[in-house]
């Protein structure tokens, strides 16, 4: 099963939009992370993808064929939410895999929970957040499927336990596995995934390759001598994403071209002008954060 | 999802066993708190003992070996032993002798029949007669009906958070449906099973059973469906529900109960009446409780028989056709749940 492509994915409910015209390709063996803010559309798109919501539009492919049984005994998943059976054991729920997948790994599953601290004979209901997250993990992981979805896999779990997650989704791609999670904690995104969509308002806002998406973006930053100045149509050239003014500091999102808006800045007057290099968050962030209030900033900030 | 729902049939059996352990537990002490109080055998040893008793036997041309007491009292027995047919034992005694105000008991096939006629008292005890063992599938038909009661929500139970598991198997919904179904039916035919066992291993403790099979056949067969066809509109209730569907099954006896009443009550002829019986007759026929009928019967009006077969096949086939239009209902609905 190769690359995982999403074209024009659209799901409502009634009358709220949960996921609009969201297309997304995943490329085979590859490490894809799913960002966004809550109810922006990341579990949605998920439950589409696993058949689990029925989208009014688009489509999914796996390697270029739609879900189908075939397919879904290749895709393992992690969702969001505790779904365990608070009454059964986790011996239980390991058994329950086996009998429902012939790729199902009984031994490795045990060797999972253990890393994980985990007592088989335990019942669900008696485990803690980061444990059934962790039961979760162990049970997807142990079925050495060809593409793992998982929803915020890291989710309840200490940081000892978040490392050995991200360890163990950036084996699973080193497997060959084609690996798709989503995550709010934007720093383990940035440590596994090499390529990232961010989705807000049920749309894609932002999507790349990590590296590339890093290189391009900079900010420039520079100090006005007064509160009043002009930016002469940099807030409008194509290449910026963003402007945030506060007081006598300008900070330019450039996608292309910083050096440029570097020359630009100090011929309007400005000093102290630098490039910063961004981070995944702030590359989120800029991506998700109001374009109205940016406006506003700028507005103020121009005077 | 098979696997879990079969985990879910387990401990509902283990709960069955426990009861039925109770019940035989309670049986076996019945037995011997009765054994205590075998008055007619007691009162016979006495008699024996008594001096001036006279016995004598016989051995009557079908092989029946009757034996008959008298003694001096006034106390008059005979004793009919007819081996595996069983016994009988009249006791004509004066009244006021014993103080036993019984005057007809069944205990299993043990039939005990006392009157008193002027100042003597006769007792005739019947034993190991016959048991007819649709009785048996009546009770069994009826504890499979409860449990159906509690096993039937399969879908919802699996809406409540559970999708992610069960639907993302490598099987189609319908596949899953129908499997899980197919445990369900399974788990309450051992229920009725593990009832009939449990019933003949309580009249075992008291006799060696001595079955009547006539009218097994459709009782079987209703006591196998009914039940079924309960858990299927239940199911069909339920399966789109991600939440309270405990409500609709506390609420289904009573309403299902209620209806039956409802649909069998003599409406007079008013506008009103015959309205309500417009709407709860019909009824009746899509509840499946008003086929969970024992008794042997056939349709006729005006003494001309409708129906050729004993109503008891009618209402097996009957609950059949709801079993399957029921549980149609439920798995297109549980098609389209999304989790």
């Amino acid at each position: 099963m190769s690359t995982i492509r999403i074209n024009h994915l659209k799901k409502t409910y009634g009358p709220f939009v949960a996921v609009d015209d969201l297309s997304i390709d995943v490329p085979e063996g590859s490490v894809f992370g799913l960002l966004g803010p809550n109810g922006a559309g990341k579990t949605t798109t998920f439950k589409c993808m696993l058949g689990l919501a029925f989208p009014q539009e688009g489509s999914i492919e796996y390697g270029g064929r739609p879900l189908s049984t075939e397919v879904l005994a290749r895709i393992a998943y992690v969702p969001e939410k505790t779904v365990l059976y608070e009454w059964m054991t986790v011996a239980e729920h390991v058994e329950m895999q086996r009998r429902a997948y012939k790729d199902f790994n009984t031994a490795r599953a045990r060797e999972l929970l253990a890393q994980f601290s985990i007592d088989p004979r335990k019942k669900a209901r008696n485990l803690s957040k980061g444990m059934k997250t962790a039961t979760m993990v162990a049970l997807a992981i142990a079925r050495t499927a060809d593409v793992l979805i998982l929803d915020e896999p890291t989710s309840g779990l200490d940081p000892i336990n978040q490392r050995h997650v991200l360890n163990l989704i950036i084996n699973e791609s080193a497997r060959g596995a084609t690996v798709i999670f989503s995550s709010h904690q934007v720093g383990q995104v940035e440590r596994a995934a090499e390529h990232i969509a961010v989705v807000d308002h049920g749309r894609i806002v932002l999507q790349g390759a990590v590296d590339d998406l890093k290189a391009d973006r900079k900010i420039v930053e520079g100090i006005f001598p007064s509160e009043s100045y002009s930016l002469d149509g940099i807030a409008s050239d194509g290449r910026i994403a963003r402007v945030d003014a506060t007081g006598r500091i300008v900070r330019l999102l450039a996608t292309d071209g910083a050096g440029e808006f570097v020359n630009r800045l100090e011929a309007l007057g400005a000093s102290g002008v630098r490039v910063v290099d961004l981070n995944l968050e702030d590359i989120f962030l800029y991506a998700v954060s109001p374009k109205e209030a940016t406006a506003d900033v700028v507005a103020e900030g121009s005077k | 999802m098979t696997y879990v729902e079969w985990l879910r049939v387990r401990n509902v059996l283990r709960v069955v066993a426990i009861i039925l352990v109770v019940f035989l537990l309670a049986a076996g002490a019945f037995r011997i708190y009765i054994g205590q109080y075998d008055t007619v055998g007691k009162l016979i040893s006495h008699i024996q003992l008594d001096p001036g008793t006279k016995t004598t036997t016989a051995t009557l041309p079908d092989g029946t070996n009757r034996t008959t007491i008298d003694d001096p009292d006034g106390t008059h027995v005979v004793i009919e032993d007819r081996g595996f047919e069983g016994k009988t034992i009249r006791v004509i005694e004066p009244t006021g002798k014993r103080d036993n105000d019984l005057t007809h008991a069944t205990i299993g096939s043990v039939h005990i029949d006392q009157s008193a006629k002027g100042r003597t008292t006769t007792t005739i005890v019947r034993t190991n007669g016959t048991t007819a063992f649709s009785g048996l599938l009546r009770i069994a038909g009826t504890v499979a009906l409860i449990v159906a009661t509690f096993l039937a929500a399969p879908f919802a139970r699996e809406n409540d958070g559970h999708l992610e598991l069960a639907l993302t198997r490598p099987a189609s919904r319908v596949e899953l449906a129908l499997r899980t179904i197919g445990v369900d039916v399974l788990g309450l035919w051992i229920v009725a099973a593990m009832t009939i066992v449990a019933q003949i291993l309580a009249q075992l403790m008291f006799e060696v059973p001595h079955y009547e099979f006539s009218d097994v056949v459709w009782s079987l067969a209703v006591a196998a469906i009914v039940p079924i066809a309960w858990y299927s509109l239940i199911n069909a209730a339920t399966a789109s529900m991600k939440r309270a569907y405990g409500a609709i099954q506390g609420v289904a006896w009573p309403v299902a109960m209620l209806l039956l009443v409802l649909s069998e009550i003599p409406y007079n002829d008013s506008a009103l009446g015959q309205a309500a019986k417009a709407v709860f007759v019909p009824l009746a026929y899509l509840n499946p409780l008003h086929y969970a009928q024992f008794q042997s019967a056939s349709l006729a009006v005006n003494g001309r028989q409708l129906v050729a077969a004993n109503l008891g096949y009618v209402n097996a086939l009957a609950a059949l056709i709801l079993v399957l239009v029921y549980s149609a209902v439920a798995v297109l609905q549980w098609r389209r749940v999304e989790a």
